[in-house]
């Protein structure tokens, strides 16, 4: 509570000298306020001397004669504020905005941001920041590392996995473009795809020596089987809400599929 | 339940159906379709470089099919140093060394140490020799010496790379 607030307060209390404990508190730790209590309290008491020698005395009388008094303006003349938590921190803000020379304040900031420029324009004996990574296709990598196994895969059954997972990948990014891919492209996919079943998968089952031992040539063959199965499975899902203009090619590949999956189970049964 | 309950629960499924309908790395099927129509020849391209390699029962054999499928990428990489697409440098030059160091350094050694001059494979070996030393010259020669491009360190670390293994295919007579 500010000086000015409670000096409002005061005038407007039945008696200035008796102050509601709220009042009390203030004029306690504050002399300024108390000689203005006092005064006011001696100004009461000669008002109401005053009225008593002219009118009977009446708390109507005394209420009119401060309205005459009020009549000449506020007493306060600046809007009273509350002390705040979060606006009590401008008043310091705002001495210290007064406080600083602006024109000293611009210089700095001008000097700082001529500072950074240079530092950045400036020659590094650093190399600079490592260079980001575009979009890259993930069967492009996965083709790169199926022919370095392949290089190296001196078996028909080495050959056969490595086929059977390039078709899932095929199928994979068949997946990923089905909705948005040119026709042209969609078609190369395709043509991939069959590629690898016939040319990769089939021919390199068929090749399987025959000195493998039963079970590991089963297990190859089912595992292949296995791969073929789920992609015919999810190649006939796609096709369930693809644009009408590639039914057809997945619907071609499933087949293709399909059909691969029926010889690798025919060879593995005919163990 | 409450409506509550059944705007988060919606809410959620809309976002794993929408989680789920991302391609790798979170790509759209506009993005993917992308990447397909760029790579489109060289996928065909490789895959039919796989098929062969797949065929090749001899290391002379298999040498030679990935050294085809290392000059596919080898021309990639030198077109994309050509339009100063570094990434695109980065990407198939990465796969370029891989291909040579995990692919074609393998069965080439191998033949290289089982072909003698009295073999009848002697003069396909020689002529492989001659031909991936071009190659592997050609491949740093495409990749320039000077400007900002050349001063990149991926671009400097991959000319480094292929010329060190230029150096493990000497041609015929060195």
């Amino acid at each position: 509570m500010t000086c000015e607030s409670l000096r409002n307060r005061l005038l407007a209390l039945p008696s200035p000298v008796a102050p509601v404990p709220e009042l009390a508190a203030h004029l306690t730790g504050c002399s300024g306020c108390r000689a203005f209590a006092e005064r006011a309290g001696t100004l009461d008491a000669l008002i109401v001397e005053a009225v008593a020698w002219a009118v009977p005395p009446s708390e109507s009388a005394k209420a009119a004669f401060l309205d005459s008094l009020a009549a000449l303006g506020p007493v306060i003349h600046t809007k009273p504020t509350t002390a705040d938590r979060h606006s009590g921190t401008d008043r310091p803000l705002r001495a210290l905005a007064r406080r600083v020379d602006w024109k000293y304040a611009v210089g700095i900031a001008a000097a700082l941001l001529v500072a950074v420029t240079a530092w950045r324009l400036w020659p590094a004996g650093q190399p600079p920041l490592a260079e980001k990574d575009g979009p890259r296709q993930q069967l492009l990598a996965k083709q790169g590392k199926y022919l370095a196994v392949l290089a190296g895969a001196d078996s028909a059954d080495a050959r056969l996995r490595v086929w059977a997972d390039w078709t899932t990948d095929l199928r994979t990014t068949t997946a990923d473009v089905y909705k948005a891919a040119a026709p042209d492209d969609l078609a190369a996919l395709e043509r991939m795809f069959d590629k690898a079943v016939r040319d990769g998968v089939l021919k390199h089952a068929d090749r399987l020596p025959r000195h493998l031992p039963a079970a590991e040539r089963v297990a190859v063959l089912r595992d292949a089987q296995a791969k073929l199965a789920a992609d015919r499975a999810a190649l006939d899902r796609l096709r369930a809400d693809a644009p009408p203009a590639f039914k057809e090619n997945l619907k071609r590949m499933a087949d293709a599929a399909r059909d691969a999956q029926v010889k690798l189970a025919a060879l593995a049964e005919g163990v | 339940m409450t409506a509550r309950t059944l705007f988060a629960v919606a809410a959620f499924a809309a976002l794993s159906g929408w989680v789920s309908g991302q391609g790798p790395a979170g790509r759209t099927a506009d993005e993917e379709a992308t990447l397909l129509a760029k790579n489109r020849r060289l996928l065909e391209g490789l895959l039919g470089d796989g098929l062969k390699l797949a065929d090749a029962e001899t290391p002379l054999d298999r040498a030679a099919a990935c050294r085809r499928a290392a000059d596919r990428l080898a021309v990639e990489m030198t077109a994309a140093a050509r339009y100063e697409d570094g990434d695109r440098v980065n990407e198939i030059g990465g796969q370029l060394t891989d291909l040579l160091t995990d692919g074609f350094l393998p069965p080439f050694t191998t033949a290289r140490a089982e072909i003698g001059p009295e073999s009848p494979e002697f003069d396909r070996l020689q002529l492989l020799r001659r031909e991936s030393a071009a190659q592997l010259a050609a491949a740093v020669d495409g990749l320039p010496t000077t400007g900002s491009f050349a001063a990149r360190p991926r671009v400097t670390a991959l000319r480094r790379k292929l010329a060190a293994l230029a150096a493990q295919v000497p041609p015929p007579g060195e």
